[in-house]
Parts: structure tokens; C-alpha cells; sequence
């Protein structure tokens, strides 16, 4: 049995979710321990960056992952941090339908459609709303899976792309000035990387690193283009008896300053950002997996730019065949 | 869990600022338009600025420091390091000769905006004032 893992998809905007996708999906994948693992480390990073990655003897998965994230401040351009002003309220709420189908045994893909919710109060106004966010399409293809070859680690190839079938900040009903009914980038956004594990006794180590490319985008005659999105992952967990599993990651990801349209650099717009966050996972019945992960942004000046920060949690419940 | 699912939006419809706009006299920021040919006098109310709904004064001159006439402005706020504006537009309105206000200007999450200026009739122009907001 291996290890499998897809990366993240990642979003920017409004709702600067990107390390909370990163939280979500290491929670997930954390979690990702059936009973019939009988607490053997190959299989509880089982989808550890989504909690649809398939386990090598499983078919397909079907899931719905909840998260809620209360922003406390932000990043200036220049690396120094704010807390939110007292009052202010921003919290995201997510609820993430998911489902993975195996091709052979060493690809799999999957697709996400994520429903969010936004709550936002400022002095004078506050909002809410949410719709359908930016569907996202993963893939991965082992080809090493961890434990195959010695001591050799697992590796993988992995991708993803997101559509634009949200609503971005911009596109909001203007009845809401907050653009709490945001809940898309705006733009394709698309994804390659690669994925190491390593099996030692009861745990695991994982590191994977992938770049994002996000699409050009205009709005209200403004264009831009973004620069790539660099993103790295390195986790790691413990299973216990009864399959409890525990683990914790660390994420960091930077990108590069944005063009406008006429090709001209954007200065400071770049973007950084270090999340980190522990999990927890307990199966339950034959088939479910259930898998519940804490996670904070990191607010030290100078570990960020251009980011909210906030804190939060996520809970799926995922139904595996074989 | 359906009603959660559903799209929603309830969101309150804009509120102009209660009361006459005050700015202060020193401004917050000095431009100069893409072209070099105005320069722009930016002042925020509240000062400094913060999340919500903000006013900003563009005072336009040329380069003898005289106010600029037959202007036509338009101004849109922007996020640049996430791609993404308002989803309000604001109002601009010509208080005087070459000073402009522009309301129901949203800024509605933290960290570094910009107002990106447009200029028509008598100059056609661009400038752009950034700053962050906590």
C-alpha cells in the first residue's frame, strides 16, 4: 500500500485562500486513514494534500469537506504586519464537494466544486453572501509509490487546474459593497509539481513543491498578468493504534511582483505567505473516513506580504469504494 | 445545508457618508500622471485610510501648479497583487476646477490597494495612487 497525493489548488483575490486550501488539504489527506489501514503508516498520508487521493486499492471516493477561517490581520507589501482593526469582522466559510476516480494503478484524478460564504463587517457596513466557487480538476501519477523500492521515497507527479466558475470581487452584485458575495479568482489557473514520501515505521514524512500559473485577468479597464506562484509543502504524521492518526505541516509559498497589461512590473505586488497546522484523523465504519485539522497563517513580519491572515478548521467526511 | 449550498447574497446596499466629506489640507500623496503632464494632489477621508467606505479628493494641476479645467475623471480601485477591483464603481463628482471627490469608494479587506485614475477632454492622461490599509 502507498501513499498518494495531489497538490491543492490555489486561488488569489479577495479571499486570499490559498493557505487555507493548502490547511484543508492537508487535513484531508492527514485524515485519510480507513479501518482496514490497521494502523500502517503507508496509508495514512493517503491523500494528504486532498482528501480525495485514492489509496492504490481504491476505485473512487466521493466527500464533502466544511472549513470556516476568521481573518486577523493582513501583510503589507513590504513584509510588516497589521491585526485586523477591532470590530472588523472577515470569515470564510467553505463547503467543498469532492470526488476521485483510480485510472490503472498509477493515476488517478479528481474534481472538486466548492461552495463559499463570506461574512464581512467594517465600520459603517457589513455583508453576506457566497455562491459557487472556481471548480477545480486534480491529477496524479505515482510513479514511484513509497515503500515499492527499499528505502527509496515515493514519487509523483501532480497537477491541477481551476476554472473560473466563481464570482470574483469585482463581478459582486453592487449592492454589496463588501463583495462578501464574492467567490471566485477570475481566472484559469493552472498547476505542476512533484510529490516525495518516505515511510519510516509508523510515520511519514512528505515534501512537494509545485508552481501555479494564474491567467491574465481585466476588469473595470484595469488588465494585469500575474507572475508564477511557487508553493511548497513538507508534513508529517504518526498513526497510532485503532488508526488514530496525528500530524502536523508547514506551507510556504511566494510569488513574484504582477504585470499590468502593458508589461510594465508591478511594484510590490508580489505575494508570501507560511501556514501551519496540525490534524487529526479517526475512520469510522467500514468505508468513511471522518478528518478534522487546526491550522493558523504565520503573523510574524516579514514571513508574508500582501496576504490576509487568519486562522481556522476544517471537517470532511469521505465515502471510499473499492 | 441547502441554504448554505444556495447562492446568497445579502450584502447592504451602500451607504454614502453621513455628512459632508472633510479632507485634510496637506495631501496624502503628490502624483504625477503617466504622461508627466498633471500632477495630482490625493487626499483620503478617513485619514488614513481604512477597511470600508472611503473618499478621495484628486486635485489635478499642471505643471505651473495651475488647477486643471475641462477634466473628465474616473477612478477605479484595485488590488494588485490578487487581480481584482470593487464591486462597487465609485461616484466622482467635480467639486471645483481640476478637484474631484470620488465616493462609495469600497476598500473591503486589507492590504495594499490602488486607485488607478483615468483622465479625458482636456488631458488624456492615467495616474495611479497606491497605499495600504490595515
Amino acid at each position: 500500500m502507498t501513499r498518494r497525493r495531489r497538490p491543492s489548488k490555489f486561488r488569489s483575490g479577495a479571499r486570499a485562500i490559498a493557505p487555507v486550501a493548502v490547511a484543508i488539504a492537508v487535513a484531508g489527506g492527514l485524515a485519510a486513514l480507513p479501518r482496514v489501514a490497521a494502523a500502517q503508516s503507508c496509508c495514512v498520508g493517503t491523500g494528504l494534500l486532498t482528501p480525495a487521493r485514492l489509496r492504490t486499492f481504491e476505485d473512487h471516493a466521493l466527500g464533502m469537506q466544511m472549513r470556516a477561517r476568521s481573518v486577523m490581520g493582513a501583510f503589507r507589501s513590504g513584509g510588516g504586519y497589521a491585526s485586523s482593526v477591532s470590530g472588523n469582522r472577515d470569515l470564510g466559510f467553505e463547503e467543498s464537494l469532492f470526488g476521485a476516480v483510480r485510472f490503472g494503478s498509477h493515476f488517478q484524478v479528481g474534481l472538486s466544486a466548492p461552495f463559499l460564504q463570506t461574512s464581512r463587517q467594517v465600520a459603517g457596513a457589513s455583508g453576506f453572501g457566497g455562491g459557487l466557487g472556481d471548480v477545480a480538476a486534480t491529477a496524479r501519477f505515482d510513479a514511484v509509490n513509497a515503500g515499492e523500492h527499499g528505502h527509496w521515497p515515493g514519487v509523483a507527479i501532480i497537477a491541477g487546474l481551476s476554472v473560473p466558475t466563481g464570482r470574483p470581487p469585482d463581478e459582486a452584485d453592487p449592492s454589496d459593497p463588501l463583495a462578501a458575495s464574492a467567490t471566485g479568482s477570475g481566472s484559469f489557473e493552472g498547476n505542476l509539481g512533484v510529490a516525495l514520501e518516505e515511510i519510516i515505521g509508523n510515520g511519514f514524512v512528505s515534501m512537494a513543491s509545485w508552481i501555479s500559473q494564474r491567467s491574465a485577468r481585466a476588469a473595470g479597464g484595469v488588465g494585469q498578468s500575474f507572475a508564477p506562484r511557487v508553493t511548497a509543502l513538507v508534513s508529517g504524521g504518526y498513526t497510532f493504534g485503532h488508526d488514530a492518526t496525528v500530524g502536523a505541516f508547514a506551507s510556504l509559498l511566494r510569488q513574484g511582483d504582477a504585470h499590468e497589461a502593458s508589461g510594465a512590473v508591478i511594484a510590490n505586488s508580489g505575494v508570501a505567505l507560511v501556514t501551519t497546522g496540525a490534524a487529526l484523523a479517526l475512520p469510522f465504519w467500514q468505508w468513511w473516513r471522518l478528518q478534522t485539522t487546526l491550522f493558523t497563517d504565520v503573523p510574524i513580519a516579514g514571513w508574508g506580504r500582501n496576504q490576509t491572515v487568519g486562522f481556522g478548521g476544517t471537517l470532511a467526511f469521505i465515502r471510499v469504494w473499492i | 445545508m441547502v441554504a448554505l449550498l444556495a447562492t446568497a447574497a445579502c450584502g447592504g446596499e451602500p451607504v454614502p457618508p453621513a455628512g459632508p466629506v472633510s479632507f485634510a489640507a496637506d495631501p496624502d500623496q503628490m502624483l504625477t500622471s503617466d504622461s508627466g503632464a498633471l500632477h495630482v494632489a490625493v487626499r483620503f477621508s478617513p485619514h488614513p485610510p481604512a477597511v470600508g467606505s472611503e473618499a478621495v479628493q484628486l486635485s489635478f494641476t499642471d505643471a505651473s501648479g495651475a488647477s486643471v479645467s475641462g477634466l473628465a475623471v474616473s477612478v477605479v480601485p484595485w488590488m494588485p497583487a490578487h487581480g481584482h477591483g470593487t464591486s462597487v464603481d465609485p461616484i466622482v463628482t467635480e467639486m471645483a476646477p481640476g478637484t474631484f471627490v470620488a465616493t462609495s469608494v469600497y476598500l473591503f479587506m486589507p492590504g495594499s490597494w490602488e486607485l488607478r485614475m483615468t483622465t479625458s477632454g482636456a488631458v488624456d492622461d492615467t495616474a495611479k495612487a497606491a497605499f495600504e490599509i490595515p
